[in-house]
């Protein structure tokens, strides 16, 4: 399922502009969205999921028009989606709290709701905690029961807003294999500020900051932009000097490593390294501060 | 995809998360023993509201309208978080991905959490029952204080729940609460005529069902100084109905009204 964005505003009352005319096309499979908390994903993914009105701007989900109540009204039926923080009634159990979110989504058929979310309780291996209370749940089991509830209807269109937020590394690569898998026959937008997470599950990913789009391609468009700018440099305690940014110290017992992005203007002694995605990303909120878009 | 459905599932899954709270059933439970031992016996006993002779249909009702004056109380009380308790759990985010409209889940809400909070009330009322036969051997006390409870005591319960659905929307619950139990004793016990201050109380719009006791079952003497027709006393149960239904509406419109300012 396609998302065509174009000259999409929102302004929040006070003036604030959360989202400056962005421009974005997301195709199929898994999309991610990068950019430091504050950069207006959560914004872009609440106009997508019709909790926000936009201010101005054109927005369009496969066939259906963001802009209209009906076309949001047939978008949230395609839609799965898991909020930044997971609402939950906390005396609810995970099973009761499923079926109530399939009858909104307008699930009537009881009996085949209850097998869809006995499956998806497998799927997120809550089974045998299935009928505890949620407010007994530790803040990774929620997680997973957020996206059970986002999956429950099947959704073409799945919107997730920092889902590994709080997850332990064992959970957050469940998580992102989870997403993964789920990406092959649909549109998974994946939206966060950990690199790692779109680096290991996203070819096409977008970049904001402030409000704008900065970048949108592949993550090998964005390394490309970023390589000449990423140098190793190892001395021995003394921190360079200059105007870039160091990713990482690495202390090498009488040494120590530094691994540096930006521009060198005496590069003695430095070494040329190919870019990661942090590293390119990275270099992007360095330098850009105006959208560009891959070639 | 029905929204009629959508709307049976949250009513059904409101009353369950309702019905669940103890503390609503200590509450009503227990302001019922309170007006079964202070009060009926006394009605019944003594001239109070000229019913020492009365039919068993005045007497009923009489009784009803008695009780009413006090376990609306945790009805109002029990159902002001409601709403709050969906921004307060973020649900309400998550709710308005889907496709239930917001319409529908405040139908739903109003009416699965008001049945639940009338459950132990009701209860309370086969108390009240239980009491009557005791008193009066007379089995006809059954129907009546059924066909009373619809009458006398439904409107205003469906008024009251809907403003206390609805205000906290624009309030603090603690501070509504607080202005809700003050506001039942103004309308409903304060009477104007003895006091001298204004109040509601002994109007058509007296949620306890003063005029709809009064004018449609012939409760003879509720502290009136007039006496009540028929017409007037229906009107009171339109005008409590029409209310409420008035109240979920605004509440629609400045919650819908929100969302989109937002």
């Amino acid at each position: 399922m396609r998302i065509e964005i174009s000259r999409l505003n929102k302004i929040y009352h006070g003036g604030i502009h959360a989202l400056n005319d962005a421009d974005l096309t997301i195709p199929g499979g898994m999309f991610g969205l990068l950019g430091p908390n504050g950069a207006g994903k959560t914004t872009l993914m609440r106009i997508l999921a019709g909790i926000l009105r936009p201010t101005s701007g054109d927005l369009y989900v496969g066939e259906y028009d963001g802009n209209t109540e009906k076309g949001r009204m047939a978008i949230k039926r395609v839609l799965g989606y898991l909020p930044q923080e997971l609402g939950v009634y906390p005396d609810l159990s995970a099973r009761e709290f499923l079926d109530y979110i399939g009858i909104l989504k307008g699930m009537d058929d009881r009996k085949s709701r209850q097998r869809r979310v006995s499956e998806l309780l497998e799927v997120v291996s809550l089974t045998n905690a299935a009928h505890r209370k949620l407010k007994t749940y530790s803040g990774g089991m929620k997680r997973r029961v957020g996206i059970a509830q986002a999956l429950l209807n099947d959704p073409k269109l799945l919107i997730v807003d920092e889902p590994t937020a709080g997850l332990d590394p064992e959970e957050r690569i469940h998580f992102r294999n989870l997403l993964s898998e789920l990406a092959g026959d649909r549109t998974v937008l994946l939206s966060t500020h950990i690199v790692e997470d779109v680096a290991q599950t996203s070819r096409n990913l977008a970049i904001m900051n402030n409000g704008y789009i900065i970048f949108q391609g592949t993550i090998a468009d964005l390394t490309r932009e970023a390589r000449g700018k990423v140098w190793m440099v190892t001395t021995n305690g003394t921190k360079p000097q200059g105007d870039f940014t160091v990713v990482s110290t690495m202390h090498m017992g009488t040494s120590v490593q530094y691994r540096l992005v930006g521009e060198l203007t005496s590069p003695n002694g430095a070494i040329s390294t190919e870019p990661s995605l942090e590293d390119s990303y990275v270099w992007l909120m360095r330098e850009k501060r105006t959208p560009v878009t891959a070639a | 995809m029905k929204q009629s459905r959508i709307l049976l599932g949250v009513l059904a899954y409101e009353f369950k998360m309702q019905i669940r709270r103890s503390s609503l059933w200590i509450a009503s439970i227990g302001v019922a023993a309170l007006l079964i031992r202070s009060m009926l016996s006394e009605i019944i006993h003594s001239q109070a509201f000229g019913l020492a002779n009365a039919p068993i249909t005045t007497l009923v009702a009489a009784l009803v309208f008695s009780t009413n004056l006090l376990l609306p109380i945790p009805l109002g009380v029990f159902l002001a978080d409601r709403l709050p308790r969906d921004r307060r759990t973020r649900v309400d985010e998550l709710f308005t991905s889907m496709p239930g409209t917001l319409r529908t889940r405040i139908v739903g809400k109003y009416l699965g959490s008001t049945l639940a909070t009338i459950i132990p009330m009701f209860v309370s009322y086969i108390l009240l029952i239980g009491f009557l036969l005791y008193q009066t051997h007379n089995l006809l006390s059954i129907p009546l204080v059924v066909a009373d409870f619809v009458l006398i005591v439904l409107p205003g319960l469906l008024f009251v729940a809907a403003f206390s659905i609805a205000c906290p929307a624009i309030l603090w619950v603690p501070l509504y609460q607080f202005l809700f139990v003050g506001y039942w004793f103004w309308g409903n016990w304060l009477s104007p005529t003895r006091t001298g201050i204004p109040s509601l109380s002994q109007t058509i719009l007296t949620p306890a069902g003063t005029y709809i006791s009064a004018g449609m079952l012939g409760v003879s003497d509720v502290g009136l100084v007039k006496s009540v027709s028929f017409w007037e006393g229906l009107a009171s149960l339109l005008l409590l109905l029409g209310i409420a239904i008035l109240v979920l509406y605004i509440l629609w419109r400045y919650l819908s009204w929100q969302q989109a300012r937002q």
